[in-house]
């Protein structure tokens, strides 16, 4: 008997027998693949149930895992506190790139070869440290 | 000889009566045996009290008692159906009754073996709809579809809990576990609901797949002699297994399997059990033959009424208050014709939900179903 047929029979106001337990809802009829005896119908439970897997990954990652590093809103970033220890933190070609934006608000100038210890005072005083090279 | 007192239907309802002697109930028709005949009239309320037993309370002295639910009274009204059959005489017959009438000797005279057997043969078949009526009373389901009438699935409020469908067929031997369900079944008319079911009722194919199972054969092992298996034992012989399977069991085994015939619309005969072959019922030897628990409501034929007004088809008149199985004769002139009808009217009540259980061991078609090995479309006698 399969689950199918076990509902309607509930539904038509009797009750199932299964494995020596008496059930009458069909809350607690036993799931579609612990009723599975054959293999096929192993594999059709199996592939039902992967793909309820799925669909809950899919709704726990859309709660969990907003969209970081864009902005909703067009054009506007959202500042961190920059420090000279998160600066520190960032690659050499990253603090380069922060550098020119700075050069190019300041109109100044800076020498992309400079160590990163440089680069971070040049970024933090806003364009007016001069490099230092080693 | 005059044909208005042979026709009359005081006579032919008195032939009736006298062909029902109280130890002439057709043996087949067991549960009609058991089940009381209850007059009943139409409309006729019917107050069914439902609740449970509550217990009582410790209280100490000057502090007062709990008050609870006296449970609940529910009205329930009757409506009581007719089940009527008529046989219509042939023209031959019809000539032989005036040949007889008018002194001439004939060999096959209408009266009155031959009218006996006709008017018989209706008593019975309005009380093998009674029998229906009654076991469908005790699955707790009943439909119906012939002539412009149709019920479906009239439920008769037997709990979900002893309508009991079997996950795993009886038909399979190695899976099935027929003494497990029962003792299920048993159990919860007992502890739930406080009747003990000491009575099996089953069809002979059902019974012979119960005892087929693997389950059965493990569990009847402690009742055989050390030196017999199963091997050994002839599963046909039915005293011999239906002993063996009362004490598996634990119950009185009734082995069924009755049928009634019916003539379809298209004028073809048909049989059909009186209990399905996928049915068990369990039921209690206690309620035999008490009112209260299931009884069959026998109401006042409507052609009693009908027999008394001017001009009635109806041969004679019959007393208004005349309750079924009731007899009597109608005539036509156009082509000419006599027909003699057996009517009753009445319904079965359960007043006790719980009377009875019914296991479904099987589906009723298709994978694992029941199989009917006798051919019913090949007519006897036809």
């Amino acid at each position: 008997m399969d689950r199918k047929q076990m509902e309607d029979v509930i539904n038509g106001g009797g009750s199932v027998l299964h494995e020596g337990k008496l059930i009458t809802k069909i809350e607690n009829l036993p799931s579609k693949a612990a009723l599975a005896k054959t293999d096929e119908e192993k594999e059709l439970s199996a592939k039902e149930l992967k793909d309820q897997i799925a669909a809950l990954q899919k709704q726990h990652d859309a709660l969990t895992n907003p969209k970081g590093g864009k902005s909703a809103k067009g054009g506007e970033v959202e500042k961190e506190t920059e420090t000279p220890e998160s600066l520190m933190k960032l690659g050499k070609e990253e603090l380069v790139k922060r550098a020119e934006e700075v050069a190019k608000a300041a109109k100044t100038e800076f020498d992309p070869n400079a160590t990163k210890q440089v680069l971070v005072k040049f970024i933090l005083s806003g364009g007016e440290v001069e490099k230092e090279t080693e | 000889m005059d044909p208005n007192r042979l026709l009359s239907a005081v006579r032919v309802t008195k032939l009736m009566s006298a062909l029902q002697d109280k130890r002439g109930i057709d043996a087949k028709l067991v549960n009609l045996a058991r089940t009381p005949v209850v007059p009943a009239t139409d409309g006729e309320i019917m107050a069914r009290f439902s609740g449970q037993v509550i217990i009582a309370d410790l209280i100490a002295d000057g502090q007062r008692a709990g008050l609870y639910s006296p449970g609940k009274i529910s009205l329930e009204s009757t409506t009581i159906p007719n089940l009527k059959l008529g046989t219509a005489l042939t023209q031959e017959q019809l000539n032989l009754f005036l040949s007889s009438l008018n002194g001439i000797q004939v060999m096959d005279n209408l009266y009155p073996t031959t009218e006996s057997r006709i008017v018989d043969n209706l008593r019975r078949g309005v009380q093998y709809r009674m029998e229906a009526i009654i076991i469908a009373a005790k699955m707790g389901g009943f439909s119906y579809d012939r002539l412009g009438i149709k019920m479906s699935n009239v439920d008769f409020g037997m709990p979900a809990d002893l309508k009991i469908t079997v996950a795993t067929p009886w038909t399979d031997p190695v899976n099935a576990t027929p003494v497990s369900d029962v003792s299920v079944a048993t159990r919860v008319g007992e502890i739930k609901y406080g009747i003990l079911y000491d009575r099996m009722k089953i069809d002979l194919s059902a019974f012979n797949y119960a005892i087929a199972t693997a389950e059965f054969q493990a569990k009847a092992r402690q009742f055989m002699a050390p030196n017999v298996s199963f091997v050994n034992l002839d599963l046909s012989n039915r005293e011999a297994m239906r002993n063996l399977a009362q004490n598996v069991f634990g119950k009185e085994i009734e082995i069924t399997g009755q049928r009634y015939w019916t003539e379809k619309e298209d004028g073809t005969l048909g049989s059909a059990p009186f209990q399905p072959i996928n049915k068990v019922i369990l039921e209690s030897s206690q309620s035999d033959g008490d009112a209260s628990v299931i009884d069959f409501a026998n109401g006042v034929v409507t052609e009693a009424l009908i027999s008394n007004m001017p001009d009635s088809p109806i041969q004679g008149q019959l007393p208004l208050n005349a309750r079924g199985p009731v007899g009597y004769v109608t005539s036509e002139h156009n082509p000419p014709s006599a027909s003699y009808w057996g009517v009753g009217r009445g319904f079965a009540r359960r007043h006790v939900m719980q009377a009875t259980a019914c296991l479904t061991i099987a589906p009723d078609s298709g994978g694992g179903s029941i199989t009917e090995t006798i051919d019913f479309n090949e007519i006897p006698f036809a």
